[in-house]
């Protein structure tokens, strides 16, 4: 139950509510503040790198996204109970 | 909310990350020492809601949005140990993968989002819960906390930025209140779905609220079978 309102969520999030600019950003570029870039995300901004706009695309990444987080905190929760009962 | 690299100045990338590696220590280890096979179908699938919650930009005031944090809900439910973990797992993916918050600011936003924006919910609710015994006082502490988790967070993302002279020139005034108004608007929303999340549970498993808590020994857990109707 908890995994599907997740993949609703980022689809919903993905479809309607991800256009606009977000507050620390606005406020950011408002008062001049420029970011750096020290790293090349695979995905930036949550879009394809040649896909921009590509709405299918862009939900099949929030999607899976969703889905790997989902997998990574499972693994994580495992890993820390096994490490109890071995201790 | 998620602050970029370039944003902060060194000095307070360094402090947050200090103070974040403390907190992951002792999370890292109280998770462990609290957490069981009943807490894993609860902490992946609200790590997966809240990660995609945060994608979900609320459209605000002129042009801005700002997105649920999501702490307070399993913060109440599975300890504030157990979502700084989570908010770790997420905060790196978003980092990592789609550019969303830097790698030298992932200390300051693990303390905004993962340590003020779970710690205080969490202190205030026991604070209600403490002095009403009730719960109908848990679901206004469930409400209350989550709004001055968010408000705090906000606070302190100002805070930092507005320390980090010389890369911010505003001030600590104008970075506090430019954050301020539009996550007070933001934590309403976070404390309506907080209390309504709780009340889901407490009306359909309650046995889920009953789950050790992964919290410091100085807050400890709590007990909704425990308060009076």
């Amino acid at each position: 139950m908890g995994i599907v309102t997740a993949v609703l969520l980022a689809v919903v999030g993905v479809l309607w509510l991800s256009g606009s600019m977000e507050t620390l950003d606005r406020v950011a570029e408002l008062l001049g503040v420029k970011g750096l870039t020290l790293w090349n995300p695979l995905f930036p901004d949550y879009t394809l790198p040649g896909h921009e706009g590509n709405v299918e695309a862009t939900l099949v990444l929030g999607v899976t996204s969703t889905l790997i987080v989902f997998g990574a905190a499972y693994l994580l929760g495992r890993l820390l109970i096994a490490k109890r009962r071995k201790g | 909310m998620h602050i970029p690299d370039g944003f902060l100045s060194l000095q307070v990338c360094i402090l947050t990350y200090i103070v974040a590696i403390i907190f992951w220590l002792f999370g890292f280890r109280g998770v462990r020492r609290f957490t069981d096979e009943r807490h894993i179908p609860l902490l992946s699938p609200f790590t997966a809601m809240f990660f995609a919650a945060q994608m979900m930009n609320f459209p605000i005031m002129g042009g801005t949005t700002a997105h649920l944090l999501g702490g307070p809900i399993l913060a109440l439910v599975l300890g504030p140990y157990a979502w700084l973990v989570s908010m770790t797992v997420i905060l790196l993916m978003q980092a990592l993968i789609f550019g969303d918050g830097g790698l030298t600011t992932l200390g300051a936003n693990v303390l905004n989002i993962g340590i003020i924006g779970v710690f205080i919910p969490y202190i205030v609710f026991k604070i209600v819960i403490k002095i009403s015994k009730s719960r109908r006082g848990m679901f206004a502490g469930a409400f209350l906390g989550a709004f001055l988790g968010d408000l705090l967070a906000a606070v302190f993302a100002g805070f930092e930025l507005g320390i980090s002279v010389p890369v911010f020139q505003y001030g600590i005034l104008v970075a506090v209140t430019s954050m301020v108004i539009p996550y007070s608007i933001i934590g309403i929303g976070e404390g309506v779905v907080t209390s309504f999340i709780i009340a889901v549970l407490a009306k359909s498993r309650s046995d889920l609220l009953e789950l050790p808590k992964a919290a410091p020994s100085i807050l400890g857990g709590w007990s909704y079978n425990k308060l009076g109707v």
